[in-house]
């Protein structure tokens, strides 16, 4: 070891060395370094002078009246009543129902047991509604009606139309009123079929004049 | 006067008092009383009354919390902690009483503006030396100015008289780095008091 690094090392054991925090063989290697280094004479004293201060800034002594106070001040607080724990708002519950002492986990089981039965209720045993649509059309059936001062030269016409149309004829009643004719006419002649009755009389059309089976209904009326 | 701060003997007086024995916890106070008193002396330095009201809150907070202390680390490195703690909110109070007094546009009060328990405080030599006194309060900032953890070392080192290997358990720190604080402590107070004229 080099001098230097001997005064060094000297050096930071000299407050050790000056409260005999030191172990016997430190102690003696520091003792023999300082008879031989100047240096770390003049250290030696300066670390003198630096305890010299910080015993000069030693704290005052507590005395026993600080522990009697502290004592004094535990007793009171020993003496405070213990506050209650905040009630959680599930033991409120659980108050309410004294004779059912809830208990967190049987409810929980209660309540999925419950929501099952439910759902196996209406997926299994409901009885079946019917779908109500929102909206219902509601249709009207209305012959179509033919006005007509020569009722017997209408229905000729009108008859043979339905033969030129490839139609027939399924029904012919004769009432009060007139005579109503059932016709069944293949659809892509129904619109040419119906200008021909223009031409026989005041055709009036009036809503659906389809019956159920899809045949045309027409009531032929006698206006003289 | 030198307080002997046993590890072993810590440990059951805590398990006592965590059991509601307020004897136990008395032993605890005694033994230990100077050492933060010390602790806060330094860190709120020219105010030995603050002082002694940070170290009675101290115990009263680890009476407190007694049940809550694990027994990790030694019962002193608990209690020293509460002490730093206690102190910070003095000071930060303190700072927010100048506040309020210097918007009121009131006198302060640097001195001796804590509760009075003069009382509790032994001096043994009163320092009616001005210089004494002044050189005493260089000294205490210089400590103060220190680290919290060289600070610590030095004031049980040289203060409360403690050998490396107690120090080392009371602050849970390896006994060579005990050491290298307590170097590197009076180290920087060297150079302290060379600033402040009071070393050559």
């Amino acid at each position: 070891m080099t001098k230097r690094m001997k005064c060094e090392k000297t050096k930071d054991l000299l407050v050790d060395y000056l409260i005999q925090d030191l172990d016997p063989g430190e102690y003696q290697r520091v003792e023999s370094h300082l008879k031989t280094c100047k240096t770390c004479r003049n250290a030696l004293e300066e670390m003198k002078e630096t305890l010299h201060l910080l015993d000069l800034a030693q704290p005052p002594l507590l005395g026993p009246g600080f522990t009697k106070q502290v004592t004094t001040d535990i007793e009171e607080i020993e003496k405070e009543p213990i506050p209650t724990p905040k009630e959680s708002l599930w033991k409120k519950w659980s108050n309410i129902l004294p004779s059912y002492r809830l208990k967190p986990l049987p409810v929980f089981a209660s309540i999925i047991i419950v929501c099952i039965g439910v759902f196996i209720y209406f997926t299994y045993f409901s009885p079946k509604t019917e779908i109500i649509p929102k909206k219902i059309e509601v249709t009207f059936f209305r012959p179509l009606t033919l006005k007509t001062g020569d009722l017997t030269s209408a229905l000729s016409a009108a008859r043979a139309a339905i033969h030129l149309f490839k139609g027939e004829i399924a029904a012919e009643e004769t009432r009060a009123s007139g005579v109503r004719l059932t016709v069944k006419i293949p659809v892509e002649k129904e619109a040419d079929f119906l200008e021909t009755l223009k031409d026989l009389g005041t055709l009036s059309i009036e809503g659906h004049y389809k019956n159920k089976q899809g045949q045309i209904v027409i009531l032929f009326i006698n206006t003289l | 006067m030198s307080t002997r701060y046993d590890y072993d003997e810590d440990r059951e007086l805590v398990e006592n008092a965590q059991n509601g024995k307020q004897e136990a916890f008395e032993m605890l106070v005694e033994k230990y009383k100077q050492g933060i008193f010390n602790k806060c002396y330094f860190h709120l330095p020219g105010n030995k009354n603050l002082a002694v009201e940070a170290s009675h809150m101290t115990f009263i907070k680890a009476f407190k919390a007694i049940k809550k202390f694990r027994a990790e680390a030694a019962f002193y490195t608990w209690l020293y902690r509460i002490a730093e703690n206690t102190c910070k909110d003095i000071i930060k109070e303190k700072k927010k009483k100048e506040t309020i007094f210097l918007n009121e546009g009131d006198i302060l009060k640097n001195e001796e503006d804590g509760p009075k328990r003069e009382i509790f405080i032994h001096e043994e030599t009163p320092q009616d030396n001005l210089e004494k006194e002044e050189i005493s309060e260089t000294v205490q900032n210089c400590i103060k100015n220190l680290s919290e953890k060289l600070r610590s070392v030095i004031l049980l080192h040289y203060y409360e008289k403690l050998k490396y290997k107690d120090i080392a358990k009371n602050l849970n720190i390896p006994e060579g780095t005990a050491k290298k604080r307590a170097h590197a402590a009076v180290k920087n107070l060297q150079e302290c008091f060379r600033k402040k004229g009071l070393l050559k």
